[in-house]
């Protein structure tokens, strides 16, 4: 009840929908006010349920599935989103492997100078950081037998990690599958030869 | 605010390619039929899947509901016919956002309220003339009945046109869905409280706007 003991919207509304029946609302029959407001209620709600939308031809059903169909077909799949068209194979492998080199290339760029010095002190690298960098050994691989001999933290690493293999690697949970490692070490031959050039063209540039 | 939310209204309706229309989608009767056995999140989940045919089914399943709540909105066939179908296209495109919390009616009803009062908001509804209407069961109503119920029905979707928004939203799924305040209340994002205030509100602004007529 509201306005000084008269029916609340919500309750007018209970009983206009038949939710409440009038019998359970002794105040609707002694009150001309509420009487009133739920009789034009009821009118409106009448006048409402009149209306009917026209039915369209049983043929426009069937254009009108064809267009929608011929709109979705220029959609993606709903599921492909960008993320999930990046990291698709073999979509995925361009932008993998792009990543995988930038990676190479920068922490080659950022580390060669400091090692490749002459007059710089050998590097006693410490286990935790050997440990640590046992995944890029794998990597390293690709990298030539000169190169490596240049820098003496590369060579340690290398005869460190020098009978560990793939699989071995993998097991040591260095590496996981879709990772950049793996998309690297699953390039083909051409693609190989193009990354050790880049490598190479790099060391050599730093070493000059 | 309301115009903000409008966005660029499809060109006028082009029939479909001949050939579209003839063609049917590339599914086999026996995938069709394991199709139409899916619950509906077995059903999304193979439009999610991109199975073929998925979706074709859930337009089949919803197209005449969700055509009608729009036919209410703008009072004509065509803009009707065009917004039912940016409803599903919109449909599709957020499908994987659907997390089933409410049935995938309710979820296509509340893109549809929510393409419809856009389209409210950017262009008035024209509505069709009588003669225009594609009245297919006139029943045996005389024309003159025919004639006084139509001119009723217009000016009775002239004054809900004139309702503020969540008002008619109410009313509509309400009276021509037979949506529960619940379902109402999560198509429109609001409460069972302020759906029945909604719907008490547009009964009594209605019964207004049709004696001042």
């Amino acid at each position: 009840m509201s306005d000084i003991g008269h029916l609340s919207g919500d309750e007018l509304v209970d009983l206009v929908e038949g939710l409440v029946s009038d019998a359970d609302s002794p105040h609707v029959t002694s009150c001309d006010r509420c009487r009133g407001r739920l009789a034009d209620l009821r009118a409106a709600r009448a006048m409402v349920s009149e209306v009917e939308v026209p039915e369209p031809s049983p043929l426009f059903w069937k254009h009108f599935s064809a267009r929608v169909r011929e709109a979705v077909a220029q959609e993606p799949t709903p599921a492909d989103g960008w993320w999930h068209r990046l990291w698709s194979w073999p979509g995925a492998i361009a932008p993998v492997s792009a990543i995988a080199v930038l990676v190479l290339l920068f922490a080659v760029t950022f580390r060669a100078p400091s090692r490749t010095r002459p007059d710089a002190p050998a590097h006693v690298v410490p286990a935790a950081a050997t440990t640590a960098a046992a995944p890029a050994s794998v990597s390293l691989e690709l990298l030539s037998d000169a190169l490596i001999a240049d820098d003496q933290s590369l060579a340690l690493v290398a005869d460190l990690t020098e009978s560990l293999g793939w699989d071995a690697a993998a097991d040591a949970g260095f590496v996981s599958d879709g990772s950049a490692e793996h998309a690297v070490t699953h390039m083909s031959a051409a693609d190989l030869q193009q990354l050790e050039r880049l490598l190479t063209e790099e060391m050599s540039r730093k070493g000059a | 605010m309301a115009s903000s939310l409008a966005w660029p209204w499809p060109s006028t309706w082009t029939p479909p390619s001949a050939a579209a229309v003839s063609a049917e989608p590339l599914v086999t009767d026996a995938a069709r039929s394991d199709l139409s056995e899916l619950d509906e999140p077995g059903l999304v989940a193979a439009c999610l899947a991109g199975r073929p045919g998925a979706f074709d089914l859930v337009v089949e399943r919803h197209r005449r509901p969700v055509y009608h709540l729009c036919y209410r909105y703008v009072g004509n066939h065509e803009d009707a016919s065009d917004l039912a179908q940016d409803v599903f296209l919109r449909a599709y495109r957020g499908l994987k956002n659907f997390r089933g919390g409410s049935s995938l009616s309710t979820w296509l009803y509340r893109i549809a309220v929510n393409v419809c009062l856009n389209r409210v908001a950017a262009k008035m509804p024209q509505t069709e003339p009588i003669d225009a209407r594609q009245v297919v069961d006139a029943g045996a109503e005389s024309a003159s009945e025919t004639i006084l119920k139509e001119e009723r029905g217009r000016r009775v979707r002239a004054a809900i046109a004139q309702l503020p928004p969540k008002q008619r939203s109410t009313l509509i799924l309400r009276m021509y869905h037979d949506m529960s305040h619940q379902q109402i209340a999560d198509a429109l994002g609001s409460s069972v409280g302020a759906v029945k205030a909604n719907f008490f509100h547009a009964l009594g602004n209605l019964k207004k706007l049709l004696e001042h007529e």
